[in-house]
């Protein structure tokens, strides 16, 4: 039972929220927020899987919360829920390192696929935000905090990365490159663990801002589909 | 003879202004009447108004017609004129400069009291001349500290459509003009030859003044 | 004879004190004319400008109120049916639920849109350049018009009231060259020359002449850049152009420094 914590100032959204994600299988709320400040209270005394973050809040925006709850809870992963989906906003949302980002004008039935994702991959994106994301990461100010120094990516890292971009599964990426998944599964890690990244998402961000990965070619693949 | 034709022009002229002046002294209390505010002694300017009318009448009445002597009026007149002229700038500036204003009339008071020497010894024209003096530099130190209030205050009210600017540039034209002139009579014209110039000059500026007076009773609003 | 030079010194005198009272009275009226002027003046700027901030001020505010409170409960509306629309097994009901879907995501569209259009977000918290550049996206999108920008300086250090009030007048060019001058080819960039700070529009549409027609013009669009090119103490100039139009927005650029 994946257990989520819900943080939205809005409260009729997070309410119709709550009872959506009740319908999905294995997975339970157990954590209602409507600010960072209320969320880390409850964080204490309750043990969590995931948190769907909105961004603009009263008291402590979404920004802040997240950072404070990768310190105190790194273990959380963490979706980011807001209506915003300008360039400026998801690069911000990109250099805080956070695992997905979920635009509240998607239907709602794709949270569930985006909360699994979360899940099993460690990290979830949108495929239609793509073009806005390596437009954020190609602005010369964006920054990574954390990577100021150059990251290397073996050969082997370099193509999972893509395929991942790309949107392919562990499974098909194994299939591709004729590694089992366990392997692909252990590139990852080492990618995240070797640069201090906490998801891939921020790993794809990073090459498309380095241009270590052709971003033409990773959107003529969306476009395809 | 060229000097009889020049002085039958001059006479004429003379006549002319002084019977115009004669109507343009009646002229400010009537307007005043028709504005309802001939009997509002909290306008400045009202005793001046009055004082102009009763001069007119008596200058009439008593010096065309009955020719009694000038020289008894024109120190009553005098003593009017400075009363009324000091209740104008007093009021205008309500209570400010209250030292200054004390100062003024006793300056008033005393000098008035110092031209009866003069009235007697010599002529009832130094006399007047003598009175004008400190008068005068009251008129100008009033109309500076009024046009300094203008450039002061924050109204954005049309010059031509306030009564107490026409109030102000007249008695500042007519004292600064006239106050050379009845220095100088003395002085200058001991013969009659060119009396009647200089009594020219003396109404039109007294014209100038009243003109401007009915101009800026006009301009008030009707009580 | 005495008398007859007294006569004319004395006459000299007398006029020449008349002329000076004359003088001094016109001076206190002119120069008292003057300042009348000079504070009608401001009076009407300062009226001016309260006029286009409390315009920006109520445009604020509804949008926000959109944004925030209409929208989120929209999406409560979508989280709703969408639950129902799981649940529900008959084949009819479940398109019924379906459209409430799509309708509701419309909906949703239309919101931002109109609350963008009135006030974009991020025009306080990332400036005048990001703003136009992400309004410029939504009107490639949006208008199916190829739009060419070119900014050659981008950190703008304008007040956010005045980005607010040059972002309104691009738009309310841009709307205009698209709605009647039928263009579908922008060009717009942003450039310094001569300490002035310039942000140049160019189409491909009907040319027009700005000024005549916000002369003639009954819609509030085109009058509005007027008054906010006064209150931005900026110049609004239009160039030849061999196609279309040419107009340019110049602003000191010292004014920021």
């Amino acid at each position: 039972m994946l257990k989520i914590a819900i943080t939205d100032d809005h409260t009729l959204f997070r309410k119709t929220l709550a009872l959506l994600i009740r319908d999905f299988k294995d997975m339970e709320v157990v954590v209602e927020a409507s600010n960072g400040v209320e969320l880390l209270e409850k964080l204490e005394t309750m043990p969590v899987d995931i948190l769907l973050l909105d961004l603009q809040m009263p008291v402590m925006n979404g920004f802040e919360t997240a950072q404070k709850v990768k310190e105190k809870y790194p273990d959380i992963k963490i979706l980011i829920l807001t209506l915003m989906n300008d360039v400026d906003t998801i690069a911000n949302v990109l250099q805080l390192d956070v695992h997905g980002f979920f635009t509240k004008n998607t239907p709602p039935n794709e949270l569930q696929q985006a909360i699994w994702n979360l899940e099993d991959d460690g990290f979830h994106i949108e495929q239609s935000l793509q073009p806005l994301m390596i437009e954020a990461t190609t602005n010369p100010k964006f920054n990574l905090s954390k990577t100021s120094r150059n990251s290397d990516f073996t050969e082997a890292e370099l193509n999972i990365i893509e395929y991942t971009a790309q949107g392919l599964k562990a499974k098909e990426i194994a299939d591709n490159l004729n590694i089992s998944n366990r392997t692909v599964e252990v590139h990852k890690q080492n990618i995240l663990k070797k640069n201090g990244f906490d998801s891939m998402m921020t790993v794809i961000a990073y090459c498309y801002h380095h241009k270590i990965i052709k971003t033409g070619d990773i959107l003529s693949k969306i476009n395809k589909d | 003879m060229p000097q009889k034709q020049r002085l039958d022009k001059t006479l004429i002229l003379y006549y002319l202004l002084k019977y115009t002046a004669y109507f343009t002294g009646v002229l400010p209390l009537l307007v005043l009447f028709s504005k309802k505010r001939a009997f509002v002694f909290s306008e400045p300017i009202i005793p001046f108004v009055w004082l102009t009318f009763i001069a007119t009448l008596y200058e009439l009445v008593g010096t065309t017609i009955l020719r009694i002597s000038v020289d008894y009026w024109f120190q009553v007149y005098s003593l009017l004129e400075f009363l009324t002229v000091f209740y104008f700038y007093g009021k205008l500036f309500q209570s400010r400069f209250k030292t200054l204003f004390r100062l003024f009339f006793i300056a008033l008071v005393v000098v008035y009291g110092i031209s009866f020497y003069f009235w007697m010894a010599y002529s009832s024209f130094i006399a007047v001349a003598i009175n004008r003096i400190p008068l005068t530099l009251l008129v100008l130190l009033g109309s500076f500290w009024w046009v300094r209030d203008l450039f002061k205050s924050d109204e954005t009210q049309n010059l031509w459509q306030n009564p107490t600017f026409y109030f102000v540039t007249a008695f500042y034209i007519y004292y600064l003009v006239t106050m050379p002139l009845f220095l100088m009579a003395n002085f200058i014209f001991d013969s009659n030859l060119y009396f009647y110039d200089f009594a020219i000059v003396n109404v039109m500026a007294t014209l100038i003044l009243r003109i401007l007076l009915t101009c800026g009773v006009w301009k008030m609003r009707p009580a | 004879m005495e008398n007859e030079t007294g006569l004319k010194i004395f006459f000299w005198i007398v006029t020449a004190i008349m002329l000076f009272c004359v003088i001094t009275v016109l001076l206190v009226v002119v120069l008292h004319n003057r300042r009348i002027f000079k504070i009608k003046q401001k009076e009407s700027e300062a009226l001016l400008k309260a006029v286009l901030e409390a315009e920006q001020r109520e445009r604020k505010r509804i949008a926000k109120d959109l944004h925030d409170d209409i929208s989120g409960d929209l999406n409560a509306l979508q989280n709703l049916v969408t639950i129902l629309y799981d649940k529900q097994q008959d084949s009819y009901n479940k398109e019924i639920l379906y459209e409430a879907s799509s309708v509701l995501s419309n909906t949703l569209e239309n919101v931002q849109n109109i609350s963008y259009n009135l006030m974009p977000p991020m025009l306080e918290s990332y400036g005048l350049i990001s703003t136009l550049k992400s309004y410029f996206e939504r009107i490639k999108k949006l208008h199916n018009v190829e739009i060419i920008q070119d900014y050659q300086k981008e950190d703008l250090n304008i007040s956010s009231s005045d980005a607010y009030e040059l972002y309104r007048t691009i738009q309310e060019l841009t709307t205009n060259m698209m709605k009647h001058g039928m263009s579908d080819k922008i060009a717009f960039s942003v450039f310094c020359k001569n300490n002035k700070l310039v942000f140049e529009i160019c189409d491909n549409g009907s040319s027009f002449d700005f000024y005549k027609s916000s002369k003639t013009t009954t819609g509030m669009g085109l009058k509005n850049i007027a008054s906010r090119m006064l209150d931005l103490k900026a110049n609004l100039i239009q160039l030849p152009a061999k196609k279309g139009n040419k107009i340019q927005i110049l602003i000191d650029v010292k004014q920021y420094n």
